[in-house]
């Protein structure tokens, strides 16, 4: 499957079989995977499928029902202190002290480790230098994110969860966020991101979990997900002027509908189909107007990947 | 596969810092927001001086009832930092999700618990030093010297036993919304039953003996014979220190047992609580017996 399975990259998370069952509620049927150290893991899915659910278990604020989990070598179950000091929680939603600032917070955090970063380079890390002596209730939407952040990284751990860190973010907050995300990858931490964004997962994961309705129904690294860098392309252009459909070379004609004034191609092999017709554009002494070659998104793939998946809220 | 990663040095801040910077931060915590600083700090001093203002030319049980008054309203002071303060901060924080990101680092849950405690003593000693320089000033209370080392024993036990009781009663609060109305609810009868206002008086017979049950008259009782004390009475009895750690005792066992550190969702009445309990209970049963 990856170089995973040979045993020769360390291993941050393993998680085998992993159930969880709320009285009659199936929230995880069996999910099974690996997360290599420094490498940004994405778990993504529609409300619902059991992503919290499955940081969670990992972050130890949940029982599993069945199944093997190990984090950093140990269960989160029973990995106690010891685990704690080592990974940085940014949870789904958790509030503040409200009547503590900035500062103070970070301060009352980084006193819990035996080597915190320092509060100052962290609370800049974060971008609140200008906050740094408001009380936390005065906090906008982003900055209170922001704060999570800065709370989840004050012990300096090597696993990070962020459970939809830029959710609610205008696109320059959600920039910046990313940016401090890659420079944690830089440092060598692992991380484990849910999201519903796709651009951010394509942005930021080098693995992409998908999960609906509690279990897996996709993986691999964002750019081949559901097998898209292999998949159809659409060569698509209007017909130049005074051609008609009947004067497109035969090869091209074959695979080819018209939609709406466009010539769209279905072609499991773009290179050749655009050589050939390219080439007959050429010879004509013409353009093909509009000329696009088409892949399906990753938006195209996480919909037809998750659409018998149940809404819940 | 390998999954064995080398842990780090063992450094740690120690378990006596951490208590103490949670105590620092809880107290900050308290003072700074209005509620807790009225209920902690403002409510038993306005009480007093309300009391006086209506009733204080008499004598209340042979001695002036700015002595009786003084006793009261230190002991209502430990029962609302200890108590009162207790349930509805921590709380506020569970349901705010506070609790469950504490729960996520390495601060050992003991350490909140003994922060907590630590908060409630520290503002408890605030607010009784308000009452006494409030009674000493306007109200010409007196105190015997040596009867000043029982006070501080009897303050200290009180509050170890209310916030320990608070801890535990937040396992039964569902939510903010009924924080206060349940801590004051639970406690303000418990006051009226347990003569702190108002000396012994009409209560019937079984009332006494259930109150005798609870903490509240014994502190109430202690505190009053240290400030109400006649000469060749015992000061300080036992019973009533031992029922206070007796019901520390108790609330701290209750407290590492079922504490809640998420937010709960809103539903199930007390009913489904207990019995969710005594299923915790049970298991937690089973895995001290069967390891």
């Amino acid at each position: 499957m990856d170089p995973l399975a040979s045993g020769t990259i360390p291993i941050a998370i393993s998680v085998d079989g992993l159930r969880k069952s709320y009285g009659d509620i199936d929230a995880l049927r069996g999910i099974s995977f690996t997360v290599p150290r420094g490498a940004i893991f994405a778990l993504l899915g529609p409300n619902g499928a059991g992503k919290t659910t499955t940081v969670e278990i990992l972050e130890g604020h949940r029982r599993r029902t069945a199944g093997d989990v190990s984090v950093l070598g140990a269960d989160p179950e029973h990995g106690g202190r010891g685990l704690r000091e080592r990974i940085g929680i940014v949870l789904q939603s958790a509030g503040f002290d409200r009547e503590l600032t900035v500062s103070e917070i970070v301060h009352l955090y980084a006193s819990f480790y035996g080597h915190p970063r320092s509060s100052d380079d962290v609370i800049a890390l974060v971008g609140l230098d200008e906050k740094r002596s408001a009380r936390t209730k005065s906090l906008s939407g982003g900055q209170r994110r922001r704060l999570d952040l800065a709370l989840a990284l004050i012990g300096d751990p090597d696993l990070i969860f962020l459970d939809e860190p830029t959710t609610g973010f205008d696109p320059n907050a959600r920039r910046h966020s990313w940016e401090a995300i890659e420079r944690l990858k830089a440092l060598g931490k692992t991380i484990v991101l849910t999201s519903h964004y796709l651009d951010e997962v394509q942005r930021l994961a080098d693995w992409v979990v998908v999960i609906a309705d509690g279990m897996i129904v996709a993986e691999g690294p964002p750019a081949s997900l559901g097998g898209r860098d292999v998949s159809e392309a659409e060569i698509v252009f209007r017909l130049p002027e005074g051609q008609c459909w009947s004067d497109l070379p035969e090869a091209v004609r074959r695979t080819a509908s018209e939609d709406n004034g466009f010539v769209v191609v279905h072609t499991m092999t773009p290179t050749q189909a655009l050589y050939v017709l390219t080439a007959w554009a050429v010879a004509r002494g013409t353009e093909l107007p509009a000329l696009r070659v088409l892949r399906a998104s990753l938006e195209d793939v996480y919909l037809e990947l998750t659409k018998d998946a149940t809404e819940q809220p | 596969m390998t999954v064995t990663i080398a842990p780090r040095t063992p450094r740690r801040p120690s378990y006596a810092r951490l208590v103490l910077t949670q105590v620092r931060y809880q107290t900050m915590l308290l003072i700074r927001s209005p509620a807790g600083a009225f209920f902690a700090l403002v409510m038993p001093v306005m009480i007093l001086a309300a009391l006086e203002f209506l009733n204080g030319q008499g004598s209340i049980a042979g001695a002036g009832a700015a002595q009786f008054f003084t006793a009261a309203m230190i002991a209502f002071a430990v029962m609302n930092a200890g108590y009162i303060t207790t349930i509805t901060g921590t709380v506020i924080a569970r349901d705010d999700g506070i609790l469950k990101r504490l729960h996520g680092t390495p601060l050992p849950p003991s350490a909140y618990f003994a922060g907590r405690i630590g908060a409630a003593a520290l503002t408890t000693a605030l607010a009784v030093a308000a009452v006494l320089l409030v009674g000493l000033a306007f109200y010409r209370i007196h105190i015997d010297a040596p009867l000043i080392g029982a006070m501080l024993l009897t303050v200290i036990v009180g509050v170890l036993c209310f916030s320990s009781v608070g801890l535990a009663a937040t396992v039964l609060v569902g939510s903010t919304d009924v924080a206060l109305p349940m801590a004051y609810g639970s406690l303000l009868p418990l006051c009226f039953v347990s003569d702190v206002f108002l000396p012994a008086g009409g209560a019937p017979a079984w009332l006494s003996t259930a109150a005798a049950v609870f903490p509240v008259k014994h502190l109430a009782d202690a505190l009053e014979s240290i400030f109400v004390a006649t000469p060749g009475s015992a000061v300080l009895s036992g019973t009533d220190l031992g029922v206070m750690i007796g019901w520390a005792a108790g609330a701290l066992a209750v407290t590492v047992l079922f504490f809640q550190w998420e937010p709960r969702p809103a539903g199930p009445g007390i009913r489904n609580r207990l019995a969710r309990m005594l299923k915790r209970l049970h298991v937690r049963l089973a895995t001290v017996i069967f390891p």
